[in-house]
């Protein structure tokens, strides 16, 4: 099988896009897989932080091309998952302009074609020009990474009109940052309802959950910091979830929505409805 | 929409079914379905029309756009009539 090269893209900023390619990057490359995470969003760096490893960057996409430094070497290694996670960081110091299309693509093929990996996963930047069209650029598929809030939905849509240029038909969709208590309650809008709307399948549902947020303070993938613990957490399943269903696009759906059994017995859940019912 | 009005209409309707509504129309008109413009004009054309026979306030109409199904989307103009002419 030719490796699959996956654009990571939302339209709007701030709705996890670079923390899912993270944790979903991670949970494949666990699973056996070889995995390359490109970090698209030139100028402002952040993949490297959020697994731990911005004290091993070394060198970044800019020197590859400039021919200061080959492929192989500008890789940094994820030695959690030794010989399957490796990341490809950006400049910090250039602008996304000062990357040209052609050699962006040549850089993504060569990575699939002599190194054998079997995921690219591109964190696109925010937004809908430049640089999003570079990551998008050498992609057959994409993921479009939203939360259930209008706006965030609305931009991931106007995104999913411009994938047509590029010829992107293979899409899906992952709900991040999901208050399964509050969609029961009928206060936010449900993954299934979002994915109908935007007309794209529904890859995977992430919770909202303080785990995740815990995970980047302390340079973790979510999974590795559930395990450390001994405790399985609901943002832990839905991206080993979303990531099974990355691989087998018939594994089945994970709907936390559906599983979701109110807290209500005990002391604790007692005074949750009593503060009004706002328990999560 | 007179506000006094759109709480009217959303009473009782959970918060997550007003965000479906408002998305729905945000996208049909981003699609280029159906914009802003053609809404507009399609409502004076209406209200044009229906005059002729009714006594109608424009300042009153509401429209409702809903998907039917994966093909078809219903749109449906309430217009209040104050009287036979």
């Amino acid at each position: 099988m030719a490796g699959r090269i996956i654009v990571v893209t939302s339209g709007k900023g701030g709705v996890g896009k670079t923390t899912f390619t993270a944790n979903v990057g991670y949970a494949l490359a666990e699973k056996g897989y070889k995995v390359l995470l490109i970090d698209g969003d030139v100028g402002l760096r952040n993949l490297d932080v959020l697994l731990g490893l911005e004290r091993r960057v070394i060198y970044n996409i800019m020197d590859v091309i400039t021919g200061r430094t080959e492929l192989s070497k500008a890789l940094v290694k994820d030695k959690r998952v030794p010989g399957n996670l490796f990341l490809l960081p950006t400049s910090q110091t250039k602008f996304k302009e000062d990357i040209p299309e052609e050699a962006f693509v040549n850089i993504v093929r060569e990575a699939r074609d002599k190194m054998g990996f079997d995921f690219i996963l591109i964190d696109s930047p925010a937004g809908i020009e430049y640089g999003f069209r570079l990551a998008a650029k050498p992609a057959e598929e994409a993921i479009i990474v939203t939360i259930p809030e209008i706006t965030a939905i609305r931009d991931a849509d106007r995104v999913i009109g411009l994938l047509d240029n590029y010829g992107i038909e293979k899409r899906s969709l992952v709900v991040n940052r999901v208050d399964i208590a509050e969609v029961k309650e009928g206060n936010v809008l449900s993954p299934q309802d979002i994915s109908d709307e935007l007309s794209v399948k529904l890859l995977g549902i992430i919770p909202m959950d303080k785990i995740v947020t815990e995970a980047t303070n302390e340079g973790k993938p979510v999974i590795v910091l559930e395990k450390e613990r001994g405790k399985a957490t609901l943002a832990g399943k839905g991206f080993m979830s979303t990531a099974e269903r990355i691989i087998d696009e018939n594994a089945p759906l994970w709907d936390p929505v559906e599983e979701y059994v109110p807290s209500s017995g005990g002391i604790l859940g007692f005074f949750k409805n009593l503060l009004g019912g706002s328990g999560r | 929409m007179a506000w006094w009005k759109s709480l009217w209409k959303n009473k009782g309707k959970k918060s997550a079914d007003i965000a479906k509504e408002r998305l729905h129309v945000m996208l049909l008109h981003q699609r280029g379905l159906l914009s802003k413009q053609d809404l507009e004009s399609m409502e004076k054309d209406l209200i044009e029309v229906l005059s002729k026979y009714l006594d109608i306030n424009p300042g009153e109409i509401e429209f409702e756009i809903k998907k039917v199904d994966e093909k078809y989307q219903a749109i449906s103009f309430i217009i209040p009539v104050t009287s036979k002419k």
